[in-house]
């Protein structure tokens, strides 16, 4: 267990150590909040609703997805391509560790690092902009809210590993993750709410892993779920069957890889 | 300003030829992300504008042209200064040595040497798409108002130019890119919905110190004659003092580059 926890240091320690760097990013996601707050207060800002959202249903749906997108989407996997590529994947595979669980622990770190930033910059724009918040005090919907999370951050894991390991098969690693981006900026409900989409579109997205990651956890949160236990037993399936898949490719590609460039 | 221009094109076509030998499939997959990207950008900015009617006093058909033209302007910017992605790269590994020991400027090599063709190909269907929203928000393109926009892309792209040297010029001394340029994606892209929603203060600092708000908002009223084409004489000046300011950090940044990665 203590060489996990080395892990854990080692990999904050890498984060703090190009320290400009990691100011830039930290100022990035404050900024990506920033613009989506201005439309909606230009929207709503005066009052009213749109799709049954208030503006402070929104400003906490807001709020919600970029604490959201720290803790789920932080993540250290995104270089499991880049290893494969260069051959550095070679060094953890030699060490006695089990590898999924390395990835794991590395990300634990970067979403700890990034809740810990958001920790102090939330309070500071609530303060500058003080948009109005609905906080949730029912047990029952933070419990519900916090098993959909753990959910959101192991679907997030395994698609990060699948969409890695295409490295086994092909240099060309960035456009498959550039789609991912793209699709999941829309799908997450990261943009809008996905309520705000015609009932159509609402089902067919519900039949993918995409709004299990940011949209179910935070209409949770909202306790405007109309189907909680329904959406958090689908986020179950898409997580074991993301495990399926992710153990099948990883036997797959770990057997043609062939540490080139080591 | 010919050596320039072929050196230019021979890049380009290298890059061309590499893209198809190499990762044809992976060019598609750009593509489509990038028409996804779009696309939901502009469903976004409908189911909003669905029941809002009004954004900053901008009907649903006016912020379709202006998103139309920061996506165009967007595109043509970085199709052309793509070469600052991987500066930080080309400092770590030594090649920038090889860039100043060039007769052609270091700055061309760093900014313009790797323009992607597949932005290259979406410019015409991204311009079209301008032309129609202009002709579907009721204010077809004539060829005074074109000639008026392209005096906007000249300006907004020495502007655009200027904020791109300066980030070279960081990166020199910092080795800083990446975040940078992408936290000046991010800011960027907050030109994509008319500058009036960000306040005052907001919509002062994308007029005046970044070129967002002549990115769209700025040329979409010059196309509803909403301010006067004499507004560009000012801006035309700005652009120069920019410029001017930007070659000045740049030139100081390589007084203080030490060459220690090679």
């Amino acid at each position: 267990m203590n060489k996990y926890f080395s892990l854990f240091a080692i990999t904050l320690q890498e984060i703090f150590a190009y320290r400009l760097n990691m100011l830039m990013w930290r100022v990035r996601q404050v900024f990506v909040f920033l613009v989506p707050f201005f439309i909606w207060k230009s929207v709503l800002g005066a009052g009213g609703m749109i799709y049954g959202y208030s503006f402070a249903a929104i400003m906490t749906y807001l709020f919600g997805t970029t604490i959201l997108r720290s803790l789920v989407m932080g993540s250290r996997t995104i270089d499991l391509g880049w290893m494969i590529n260069t051959g550095a994947l070679t060094i953890p595979l030699m060490r006695p560790i089990r590898l999924f669980i390395f990835f794991f622990v590395r990300d634990l770190a970067d979403k700890i690092f990034n809740l810990g930033f958001m920790l102090i910059e939330l309070p500071l724009i609530y303060f500058i902009f003080k948009p109005p918040l609905f906080l949730q005090f029912d047990p029952i919907k933070l419990l519900l809210t916090a098993i959909s999370i753990m959910l959101a951050i192991l679907i997030y894991f395994y698609i990060n590993i699948i969409f890695g390991s295409f490295a086994f098969w092909s240099k060309d690693t960035w456009a498959p993750r550039f789609l991912l981006m793209v699709i999941m900026e829309f799908a997450t409900g990261a943009m809008f709410p996905l309520d705000m989409l015609p009932q159509l579109w609402q089902n067919i997205l519900y039949c993918l892993p995409f709004p299990y990651l940011l949209y179910v956890p935070l209409k949770l949160y909202l306790a405007a779920d109309s189907a909680p236990l329904g959406h958090l037993t689908i986020a179950i399936v898409w997580a074991l069957i993301l495990y399926a898949i992710t153990k099948y490719i990883w036997h797959k590609g770990i057997s043609s890889y062939e540490a080139e460039g080591r | 300003m010919k050596a320039y221009f072929l050196v230019w094109l021979k890049l380009t076509v290298q890059q061309f030829q590499s893209q198809i030998a190499n990762s044809r499939v992976a060019a598609l997959i750009f593509i489509f992300g990038k028409v996804f990207r779009l696309a939901s950008a502009f469903l976004m900015l409908y189911v909003i504008m669905d029941k809002a009617k009004l954004i900053a006093g901008y009907t649903l058909s006016q912020a379709i042209l202006i998103l139309a033209l920061f996506n165009f302007v967007s595109t043509v910017s970085q199709l052309f200064m793509r070469g600052i992605y991987i500066f930080r790269q080309k400092v770590v590994d030594g090649t920038f040595d090889f860039y100043l020991l060039n007769p052609l400027s270091e700055l061309f090599y760093s900014l313009f040497s790797y323009t992607d063709p597949i932005d290259l190909m979406l410019i015409v269907p991204y311009s079209l798409l301008v032309a129609w929203a202009a002709n579907n928000a009721g204010y077809p393109l004539t060829f005074p108002t074109i000639v008026i926009l392209f005096c906007v892309l000249l300006t907004v792209f020495t502007m655009i130019m200027s904020w791109h040297i300066l980030i070279l010029a960081i990166g020199v001394k910092y080795l800083e890119v990446d975040n940078t340029i992408m936290l000046y994606r991010d800011l960027e892209h907050m030109a994509a919905m008319p500058i009036n929603i960000y306040g005052k203060f907001g919509s002062a600092i994308m007029t005046y110190l970044f070129p967002f708000a002549l990115m769209a908002t700025i040329p979409a009223n010059l196309v509803f004659k909403l301010q006067s084409p004499a507004i560009m004489l000012g801006f035309f000046v700005l652009a120069m003092l920019q410029l001017k300011f930007a070659l000045y950090i740049w030139t100081s940044s390589l007084k203080s580059y030490s060459s220690a990665s090679s």
